[in-house]
């Protein structure tokens, strides 16, 4: 007989393969009422899902186009910190160069957190054609470089469009540009003529071996790049130098990196006529850039979040209404207010799980898809120009990030449950009897 | 009553205005008949300081708050549009050399045997690390055709009295004209009478004074007068002057066309 009963009641449970049956009453009871009225909840959890979709993939497409912007404003000159005098950066002079550097520079190769490190002097001059002295030159950013370790700093040794990358002796990679304008080819000689950091005149010619495209017209107009010791004997600047340039791991925690580095120094006694600085102040309209456009977001975002708030409110405060009866009765038999405020913050969760489980499925895909892939932009040479003066490429990658993930959805639950709480404040206030009598 | 007054007072005005505009002419015609045409006096400043040929053998002292460097050079002019400047020490920066042909200037550096010709968009940068620049060097009378010239009498407080030598003194506001390639706001020159440059100072395109050129010493050679010490001062970098002292000069001597040329620039110079 028994067991007859047990298989009718196998039979008569419904075979569902989504079953809540483990979870304790509560959460339980809160998603039965949510089922009561689908419709209603649909929306709700469309909301939440909406608000997430919104902020999630708008957060993930910015924090791809700053890690390009970031990456492309580094990678080809200030790298992601810079040992330099404090001067250096709004006047860079021969006057404000850092002494000692080759010892500098070892410090900062055996820092850790810091993955590349060159060496580099740079003076402005002239540089002309020495197979064509008539014609007038270029004024010329020339740049000593280590050429060993200058791969590690900067890409531009990646932009050769011609000949080869720099060895050592008298060799000069130059710009396209700048080629173009004094009719330069692969093993012509130029002559750089500039102000020695003494005055006079400091002078020596070279080969061009290679000739790269840097993506940047400045660049690709002005450029040298020859071995420092080149320049360093003209212009006569010994073991003094413009800037140690470096690489870090990991571009956002550069300035603690660097903070390490600074302490480093001092403890050196090394720390006089020194600055070190990371990307954010050597190239501070790059970081400018995303900071005001980041500030212009968070109030979009916080917008759109507030806005999530309230129709959420909205919701709850509607099923109050609808339930007023249920609750009178529920109160009548004696349930007490806080196990109905209980309940309504179960199906609060059960509506921002649901929302967010559909909203981040949706921004996982696109941003999975797309950062494979890329967002082509537009191409026309007004949108290249653009692009270029904010260091960004011509696809964006979003990428994933906490912020979008994790931090969002956080902020989405607290004021879901904040919307609970101000839904049922007033459930406590009232007797059953007035509840029931104003149905 | 009241109306008559407003009468009285109007007459009492135009009558004021009236007198004014009379006595303008009377009261400027003594100042308009003694002073010179602003671009003549200019151009004979210009002339003055240079004569038809000259050879002049300068120190150079450039001072940074850091050092002092000392430099000797010999120079050779011809005409407003020639000239060739030669260093001949320090031992550096010995024969390298500057050759001005109109407005194109080519630099020879002796160390490494080669010549560059600036382009025109150098001209406003430092010469040979001093507080001059290329187009100091350059054709000095580039700026009677880029200039608009006011002259006035000036005052000489200010000025040294054995500079000013009890002569009149005259002050030329040089502005450059709408199309100029120049990079200065105005120029405000302090000259003598006998058109011996006594002060010029520079003004950047918001009118803050950023170059003086102070004459310290006037010379007399035969029957020109010029100033033989000069202080180039940078106004913006307290402590950076450069002081041209003239060891030698001789005006109008019989210098060659030859002297003039890409050939004579690169000539191996020959302490």
């Amino acid at each position: 007989m028994s067991e007859t009963l047990a298989v009718r009641e196998a039979q008569a449970r419904p075979n569902r393969a989504f079953s809540l049956d483990w979870l304790p009453v509560m959460p339980r009871i809160a998603w039965r009422n949510l089922g009561r009225r689908r419709y209603r909840t649909l929306i709700s959890i469309g909301s939440f899902a909406f608000a997430v979709l919104l902020v999630g993939a708008g957060i993930s497409l910015q924090v791809g186009a700053y890690s390009s912007m970031i990456k492309r404003g580094t990678e080809l000159m200030s790298g992601h910190g810079q040992i330099q005098h404090p001067d250096w950066l709004d006047d860079a002079k021969l006057e404000y160069l850092i002494d000692d550097a080759s010892a500098l520079t070892a410090l900062a190769r055996s820092h850790p957190g810091v993955t590349g490190v060159s060496v580099r002097a740079q003076a402005s001059g002239l540089v002309a054609n020495s197979g064509a002295p008539d014609k007038a030159g270029k004024a010329g950013l020339v740049m000593g470089i280590e050429p060993s370790s200058e791969p590690q700093v900067s890409a531009i040794p990646d932009r050769l469009i011609a000949g080869r990358y720099i060895e050592s002796g008298d060799e000069a990679m130059i710009g396209v540009a700048l080629a173009r304008n004094l009719n330069l080819e692969i093993s012509d000689e130029i002559t750089v003529i500039g102000a020695a950091e003494s005055g006079g005149i400091a002078a020596f010619v070279c080969e061009v071996v290679g000739i790269f495209d840097a993506g940047f017209p400045a660049l690709n107009r002005t450029l040298v790049q020859v071995p420092i010791a080149l320049v360093s004997e003209a212009f006569d600047l010994q073991d003094r130098a413009s800037n140690v340039v470096m690489r870090v791991q990991d571009p956002m925690t550069s300035r603690e990196v660097l903070a390490g580095l600074a302490f480093r120094i001092e403890q050196a006694g090394r720390m006089e006529g020194i600055a070190v600085r990371d990307w954010r102040e050597v190239n501070s309209e790059l970081y400018s850039s995303i900071l005001l456009d980041a500030i212009g977001s968070v109030f979009m975002y916080a917008f759109i979040v507030l806005m999530v708030g309230f129709t959420i409110l909205g919701s709850v405060l509607m099923v109050m209404f609808e339930r007023r009866a249920e609750f009178g009765v529920l109160m009548a038999l004696g349930m007490r207010v806080g196990v109905l405020r209980r309940l309504i913050s179960w199906e609060v969760l059960w509506l921002w799980l649901c929302g967010m489980l559909l909203g981040l499925a949706v921004v996982a895909a696109v941003i999975g898809w797309y950062g494979e892939v890329g967002i082509p932009m537009p191409t026309d040479e007004a949108m290249q120009d653009i692009l270029d003066s904010v260091h960004m490429d011509a696809r964006m990658y979003p990428e994933f990030s906490s912020l979008a993930f994790v931090w969002v959805p956080c902020l989405l639950l607290a004021l879901a449950q904040l919307a609970a709480v101000l839904a049922t404040r007033k459930l406590g206030r009232q007797l059953p009897a007035e509840v029931l009598r104003s149905v | 009553m009241v109306k008559k007054l407003r009468v009285t007072r109007k007459r009492r005005h135009w009558q004021r205005v009236v007198c004014c505009f009379a006595l303008t002419p009377l009261a400027a015609a003594p100042v308009a008949k003694d002073m010179p045409d602003a671009r003549e006096f200019m151009a004979a400043v210009i002339d003055e300081s240079r004569g038809q040929t000259s050879y002049a053998e300068l120190t150079m002292v450039v001072t940074r708050p850091d050092w002092t460097r000392t430099s000797k050079l010999v120079a050779w002019t011809k005409g407003r549009d020639k000239s060739l400047v030669r260093f001949t020490a320090p031992p550096r920066e010995a024969g390298n050399a500057f050759l001005t042909l109109d407005d194109r200037i080519w630099t020879w550096s002796a160390r490494i045997g080669r010549r560059i010709r600036l382009p025109t968009s150098l001209m406003s940068q430092s010469w040979a690390g001093s507080d001059l620049s290329y187009s100091d060097l350059a054709r000095s009378d580039d700026r009677l055709d880029h200039y608009r010239f006011e002259l006035s009498p000036a005052d000489a407080s200010g000025i040294d009295v054995a500079l000013s030598s009890d002569q009149r003194i005259y002050r030329i506001d040089a502005t450059p004209l709408d199309n100029a390639p120049v990079v200065w706001g105005k120029e405000a020159l302090i000259v003598r009478a006998d058109h011996v440059l006594l002060r010029q100072v520079f003004f950047d395109q918001s009118m803050q004074p950023v170059k003086r050129i102070e004459t310290m010493r006037v010379d007399e050679v035969g029957s020109r007068v010029f100033a033989s010490d000069t202080l180039v001062e940078d106004l913006e970098e307290p402590g950076h002057t450069t002081r041209l002292v003239f060891d030698v000069i001789e005006f109008d001597t019989d210098i060659s066309d030859e002297m003039f040329t890409t050939f004579e620039l690169a000539k191996q110079f020959v302490r």
